[in-house]
């Protein structure tokens, strides 16, 4: 067997240029512990196979390239490669191949494993020669965090000179005073020059708390003259000299901008992002260890500087540090949504903070947006690789194409996420199929007409059984997708002051919601009663929810009334479900749930007389002749078997899924962000498994091939395609 | 006269075959197709004996496996870097571009270890006063830029402006420079190192010798013979079309050469 035989799987498929990152780290991961081994030799052997698995361009170091690379798996996926560059430089060692040990010490500064510590800390202690103890220490120095400080306070610097540095970095972390202190002992002004950094680390720590600041005075006062020389100089070049009133941030960041440090209280809010942005960084690897608490505390400490007129820029600015922040240090989802975000929305609700309650909903979108074009969307090649891998459409692609009526399409194209998706899905689909026609037109949702013209298809919904359509009669308005995700949410205060202090009836009800459920479907006369307390905040009868007529239910007025409900305005919000998940998983955490869930999809389906919403293709008057039946029954399979696409996706658990939701966030997410003026529709996920769920549980996609039905033919009521007459909206969601 | 056939009568008629047809072999797979092409046809600035010399490395792997001639290649590659003679023209400035992550590592490897002991967080410091203008003590200016022979560009109208004018974003020059088409690099921090060459920095024309195994190389058509030219690369999308740039490989430069004003990072 070929042991090298892993290194093909780096190879792109032929006519492809190179993997994405989503595989190349795929392929990484899956490799075992051998592989490791081997391939870790080839880097550290700068070995050409190994080239063809980093690419580092030309003229540029392997080894710099593969440690970027790896540096980008995650922390379970790091385990392996610690073992395996265990093992390899324990043969170098044998071996004496010291070019490599040196190497592999250097790679072992990505490694923050106990095991990979434990090997460094007992290569630090060993007989090995100086040049190894040195390297091994100064790769500890990259986790001195998880290294006790009584580890480097027994290292004889005196004697080992070569370890110095390493224990000036290490103890800057917990103690820099001492670690200063320490620097003291270099031998010679050179020497000691050659400290800048280190002790850099440490006057920095110690510039943060006025504590620090008296102590740093003291060090330099009791420093020799050559330590003495290095502070001063390090001091100098932060631009903040202890004296007795150090220079707040907005001080030293108004000089080293040249401007007269009278303005600095002007500027004061400007360094807001980057101070949470350093302080995240600072954090980076513990935000999991780091009480909440702590977060919220220098988050609102930070954001009362922000002036009210601009929160909104500086949302956006925060949201697009986070998610830098998020890529640089392998943040996960979970990790930024159980721990930062609410202490995000904690804080910005906090009485002496003025960015108000949109404040942490406009970071996150933007964090969203920023994180998944960067990290999720995929190329045109790729998406389509992905689509293929789930299902094969080119025939029905090709069908469109064959019977298409013009060289230009419109389409109309709400902000809503399955118009978005199909839209995305449509436009790959066809270019592979050879046509490039189609033109996305922005649109409100359920019309054909824009404010310039009328285009030539797009969804609309019917609100009706099965069997009949108002739209086009009988069978010739096929569904797509049914969708079943409406949603009422209350307040958690506003229903606690009920259950309180209100009406006997109203106290009943709202302390009946407060109470988790049970499980088991509602009665419908509980589901009646909830409906009773909420139907006048929400401005309709909620058995009539979903025949609404357009003023109480449009959907143009949705997007304000989620951040009326959501900025405390108003204590109810009926809508749909992407804004649902929006509530859910991002607004209400555990320990703080916000709101509350007062009716569901199912709740709302039974007041209805489990009528759903179909929604299907309108076609304008043109395209509704006789002549273009083969295209319109073409573009409807076509649409099915988008649908059939999204099903497969929602249940298959593979990774070519896992890109595919993750690009789909990316549309979303960038569509929701590409508004005017910075408005959204709220109409996209915070990540991919929050997709998942939306597609899955809230839409329940038509996959039934057609048989010998005329999608959108003539025997529609001539009244609807009228330009005042739109179809009418029963989905008031976003 | 490309080199390649220069050193025809160096071999005897039957070692000359064998190369042909090893040769032709390496072409059949993708990265083989773009060195052959470059060794038989393209290249014309390496001088004859280092190219005899590559091609008795390559004679010498006949019959073994093509992962094996790579390496080989690969290896006698690195034993004539920077011989295609001087560029001839004498630009002011010429900019060389890195990702910020891989200067990361760069920074924290044993090149410059005296003075960032392969610490992230003291490399950040530094990376953070290169990238704002800050001034270098002596040390850090005594610094290399690069470990290995750095690919240099500049600017064909106006040699003394800065190199990477030309550049929209990130992507635009990785695609222009051929730095590697993955999109692993997209939306990542690019660093343009921009520098002032002088009289110490000899800039030399780029040969296959240099580029090694990579396939985003390409040497220039004749008659142009001044300087190398970039092979760029188109990806999905784009929204400005790559631009061919002049190229030149120099030994590494130290780090007072720096242009500090034009030296900057771009996503």
């Amino acid at each position: 067997m070929n042991p090298q035989a892993y290194l093909s799987r780096f190879v792109p498929t032929e006519g492809v240029i190179a993997l994405s990152e989503i595989e190349f780290l795929g392929t990484l991961a899956s490799l075992n512990e051998a592989e490791w081994c081997d391939l870790l030799r080839l880097v550290l052997t700068d070995s050409p196979p190994a080239y063809g698995v980093f690419r580092p361009p030309r003229g540029e170091q392997l080894l710099s390239y593969a440690a970027a690379l790896i540096d980008r798996l995650g922390s379970n996926d790091r385990r392996l490669p610690a073992r395996a560059l265990e093992r390899v430089t324990n043969l170098a060692l044998q071996k004496e191949e010291m070019s490599v040990v040196y190497n592999a010490l250097l790679l072992a500064g990505l490694f923050g494993d106990p095991s990979t510590l434990s090997f460094l800390r007992s290569l630090v202690l060993s007989d090995a020669p100086s040049d190894v103890r040195e390297r091994a220490a100064n790769a500890l120095t990259n986790h001195a965090d998880a290294v006790p400080p009584h580890f480097w306070r027994q290292l004889d610097v005196r004697s080992n000179p070569f370890l110095l540095p390493a224990v000036v970095i290490a103890l800057s972390e917990y103690a820099p005073a001492e670690a200063i202190a320490v620097a003291g002992s270099a031998a010679n002004e050179a020497a000691a020059a050659m400290l800048q950094y280190p002790i850099q680390l440490a006057v920095d720590k110690l510039l943060v708390t006025h504590d620090g600041r008296v102590e740093l005075v003291e060090a330099m006062r009791e420093a020799s003259e050559p330590l003495g020389k290095v502070l001063r100089f390090v001091v100098d070049s932060v631009g903040g000299i202890p004296l007795q009133t150090p220079l707040t941030p907005a001080e030293q960041y108004v000089k080293r901008m040249g401007l007269p440090l009278e303005s600095a209280a002007d500027y004061e809010f400007d360094i807001v992002v980057p101070n949470i942005a350093h302080y995240l960084r600072a954090i980076n690897g513990s935000i999991r260890e780091k009480a909440s608490t702590d977060i919220e505390e220098k988050l609102s400490f930070e954001l009362a500087k922000v002036p009210s007129d601009q929160a909104l820029p500086t949302a956006i600015r925060l949201g697009k540090e986070i998610s830098a922040i998020k890529i640089e240090h392998k943040l996960g989802d979970r990790d930024i949504e159980k721990h930062l975000w609410p202490a995000l929305v904690n804080s910005s609700e906090h009485s002496h903070v003025h960015v108000g309650d949109l404040f942490p909903f406009h970071c996150m979108r933007l964090e969203v947006c920023s994180y998944a074009s960067a990290k999720l969307k995929l190329t045109d090649e790729k998406l389509f690789q992905c689509i293929y891998g789930l299902r094969d459409l080119s025939p029905e692609a090709k069908k469109v194409k064959e019977t298409v009526p013009r060289d230009k399409l419109f389409v109309a194209t709400s902000l809503f996420h399955e118009d978005q998706i199909f839209a995305a899905l449509l436009k790959v689909l066809l270019a592979r199929a050879g046509y490039y026609g189609l033109e996305f037109v922005p649109a409100d949702w359920g019309t054909l007409f824009t404010l310039t013209r009328e285009v030539d298809f797009g969804f609309v919904s019917e609100f009706n059984d099965e069997s009949v359509s108002h739209l086009f009669a009988g069978d010739s308005f096929p569904s797509i997708y049914r969708f079943l995700g409406y949603y009422v949410f209350a307040r958690r205060a506003w229903l606690e002051s009920l259950a309180s202090s209100g009406k006997t009836k109203d106290r009943k009800i709202a302390q009946s919601i407060l109470k988790p459920r049970t499980g088991k479907p509602a009665s419908r006369a509980a589901i009646d009663d909830r409906a009773w307390l909420v139907k006048n905040k929400v401005g309709l009868d909620l058995n009539d929810v979903a025949e609404a007529p357009g003023g109480a239910f449009a959907e143009k007025t949705v997007a304000k009334e989620f951040e009326r409900f959501i900025s405390g305005q108003s204590d109810v919000f009926l809508g749909g479900a992407v804004q649902a998940r929006l509530i859910q998983r991002w607004w209400c955490s555990e320990e703080v749930p916000r709101a509350i869930e007062v009716l569901n999809p199912a709740d709302i389906r039974t007041l209805s007389g489990n009528k759903v919403t179909r929604n299907g293709l309108l076609f304008k008057d043109e395209l509704r002749k006789k002549k273009y039946r083969p295209f319109r029954l073409a573009l409807t399979r076509l649409y099915k078997g988008i649908a059939s696409l999204l099903t497969a996706a929602v249940k298959a658990q593979e990774p070519q899924a896992e890109s595919f939701l993750g690009h789909l966030t990316a549309i979303l997410a960038e569509a929701d962000s590409q508004g005017d003026d910075n408005r959204t529709k709220w109409a996209f996920v915070s990540d991919p498994d929050d997709l998942r769920v939306l597609l899955g549980h809230d839409n329940l996609f038509d996959t039934k091939d057609l048989k010998d039905v005329d999608p959108g033919s003539t025997a529609g009521r001539p009244s609807r395609r009228s330009k005042l007459a739109v179809v009418p909206k029963p989905r008031a969601r976003a | 006269m490309a080199t390649f056939d220069d050193t025809a009568g160096r071999f005897s008629s039957a070692d000359w075959k064998d190369i042909g047809d090893i040769l032709e072999q390496w072409s059949l797979c993708g990265l083989g197709r773009e060195i052959v092409r470059n060794i038989r046809v393209l290249e014309s600035f390496l001088p004859v004996d280092c190219m005899e010399a590559l091609l008795k490395t390559v004679l010498a792997c006949r019959g073994t496996p093509a992962k094996d001639l790579e390496t080989a290649y690969q290896t006698e590659c690195r034993n004539y870097v920077r011989r295609g003679g001087p560029v001839k023209v004498h630009p002011v400035l010429v900019g060389c571009a890195i990702e910020l992550e891989a200067l990361r590592w760069r920074l924290r490897g044993d090149t410059y270890k005296a003075l960032f002991y392969n610490n992230e967080h003291i490399v950040d410091l530094f990376i953070d006063k290169l990238l704002t203008g800050r001034p270098l003590t002596a040390a850090e200016m005594a610094l290399p830029l690069s470990v290995y022979s750095a690919w240099a560009t500049w600017d064909l109208d106006d040699s003394a402006a800065d190199p990477f004018r030309f550049g929209k974003e990130a992507d635009h020059i990785r695609a222009s420079l051929g730095l590697n088409p993955e999109n692993w690099w997209s939306g990542k921090r690019l660093v343009l190192l921009v520098y002032a060459p002088g009289g110490t920095v000899i800039l030399f024309r780029p040969t296959i010798a240099d580029a090694e195994l990579h396939a985003y190389f390409e040497p220039p058509t004749p008659p142009e013979d001044k300087y190398g030219l970039t092979k760029v690369w188109h990806f999905p999308a784009e929204t400005h079309a790559p631009i061919p740039r002049p190229e030149s490989v120099h030994a590494p430069a130290p780090m007072s050469t720096l242009e500090r004003t034009l030296t900057r990072d771009i996503r």
